[in-house]
């Protein structure tokens, strides 16, 4: 019988947190931010994670869409890993959020949710960021939060590789391409031209991302590209 | 030599007790010391092909240490460049082989200098990846990554990880019949563990879909 996922570590679940975060990182489902204010959610300023599925929070040029959809973080009593199965359906938790030595205890609230402008996620004020596997449990809990039905992690993961292959190219890109990180415009020009890169001759390596016998081609392509653009620098 | 006369029956003794005739077909006595000679053959064949078969698996995995002790000596990053540019495997399975975080990955990525025990990891899977192509698998990140059966999410990735080497590289050495035998051997409980109930399929946005297989 399916049931939904009990991590086996905290640590898992983070890509970055706290001062390991790299403003370069793509935003992905699950990205916590801070001082985020959700329309129609009366408590101000607060921390809050993209909940925007990746398949749709990009559009034209690979930036992300004007508005996307987020759910507020709220103070929420640690729950043991391993009761994460059973209970507690309405939120995410976000155990050690900014730091393993600072006993955070958070979570996300699937009923807290609204839809906030892109142009107002800071980088600088994002906290922490997923793992792909992270993601996956989020999106498993959300399914089952909305639905009550539970669909298998590694079914979840297989929809969405893709999206993480592409989104961890886009971030090598943009850390050997991007001279000064701090710099949005830079940072834009160079998402838009991994999107063309992608899409170039009808989009023959996005495609191939969404076939798990040609990723590795992919990624080849893409790094050596990368280097060769680098080299011109 | 079988000779196929003296194979044959020499007589047949018919007993008529009654109505019931019975039919009684000597066994000669070569057949028997034929059959008793070939099983005992077969069973040493068997014996000396498992001993064989042990045998090459050690080999095998002394071959994987030499690699790796030879490959621990070139710097962290050319391995890594290495594995990711020449055999294009990503940074997380990457991770996921050596046992350590993507973020401790990209750390060594950036100049941050690996634990000893974390620099053979890395070696260790360069060395894989390099006996995998001399095993003529053209393309081996992709042959780790892709599902061993469909409708089943296990990868022979998953087998490295939980540090199963030995078994892939007789699977890729093409001494194990079949994916499904593979699997039996790495985990009895494969199929309940491992079964999608859900597939892929690419919506009408161009994105990919689940649906219930």
């Amino acid at each position: 019988m399916e049931n939904l996922e009990s991590p086996s570590n905290v640590a898992s679940l983070y890509l970055a947190r706290g001062e390991e975060v790299d403003r370069l990182r793509p935003i992905m489902q699950g990205d916590v931010f801070e001082q985020v204010t959700i329309p129609g959610i009366e408590q101000g300023l607060g921390l809050a994670a993209v909940m925007t599925h990746p398949c749709t929070m990009r559009g034209a040029g690979g930036l992300l869409r004007p508005k996307l959809l987020m759910a507020r973080l709220v103070s929420y009593a640690a729950v043991p890993l391993h009761r994460w199965p059973f209970g507690h359906y309405r939120v995410f938790p976000l155990p050690d959020l900014r730091s393993p030595d600072q006993k955070e205890s958070v979570a996300i609230d699937f009923e807290e949710v609204g839809t906030v402008r892109s142009a107002n996620l800071v980088l600088d004020r994002r906290v922490a960021y997923l793992t792909d596997y992270g993601v996956t449990v989020l999106q498993q809990r959300l399914l089952h939060h909305l639905s009550r039905v539970v669909v298998p992690r590694a079914d979840i993961y297989a929809q969405a590789a893709p999206n993480f292959e592409e989104a961890d190219l886009l971030h090598e890109w943009l850390e050997e391409l991007v001279r000064d990180p701090s710099a949005d415009e830079e940072v834009l020009r160079q998402t838009r031209e991994f999107d063309a890169y992608l899409n170039a001759g009808g989009g023959e390596l996005r495609s191939h991302l969404q076939d798990d016998g040609k990723r590795s081609t992919v990624r080849k392509r893409v790094r050596i590209e990368i280097r060769a653009r680098a080299a011109q620098l | 030599m079988i000779s196929r006369t003296s194979a044959e029956p020499e007589a047949v003794d018919t007993t008529s007790t009654s109505s019931v005739t019975e039919v009684v077909v000597p066994i000669p006595q070569t057949m028997t010391s034929l059959v008793s000679q070939v099983k005992g053959l077969r069973d040493r064949v068997q014996a000396t092909n498992q001993d064989v078969a042990e045998l090459h698996r050690r080999v095998n995995a002394h071959d994987l240490e030499r690699r790796t002790h030879f490959k621990v000596r070139e710097d962290t990053r050319q391995l890594l460049d290495r594995l990711a540019i020449h055999y294009g495997m990503s940074w997380n399975q990457i991770a996921q082989l050596v046992g350590v975080s993507p973020q401790a990955v990209r750390k060594w990525r950036k100049g941050e200098v690996a634990t000893g025990e974390n620099r053979l990891g890395v070696a260790r899977v360069a060395a894989l990846l390099d006996i995998l192509s001399d095993l003529r698998i053209a393309n081996p990140a992709q042959w780790l990554e892709v599902p061993l059966v469909p409708g089943y999410t296990v990868t022979s990735l998953d087998i490295v990880a939980a540090r199963k080497v030995d078994l892939l590289l007789e699977w890729a050495d093409l001494r194990i019949e079949t994916p499904e035998r593979l699997l039996d051997l790495f985990d009895r409980n494969w199929r309940e563990k491992y079964e999608s109930k859900y597939e892929t399929f690419v919506a009408g946005d161009g994105n990919l879909s689940l649906r219930r297989r």
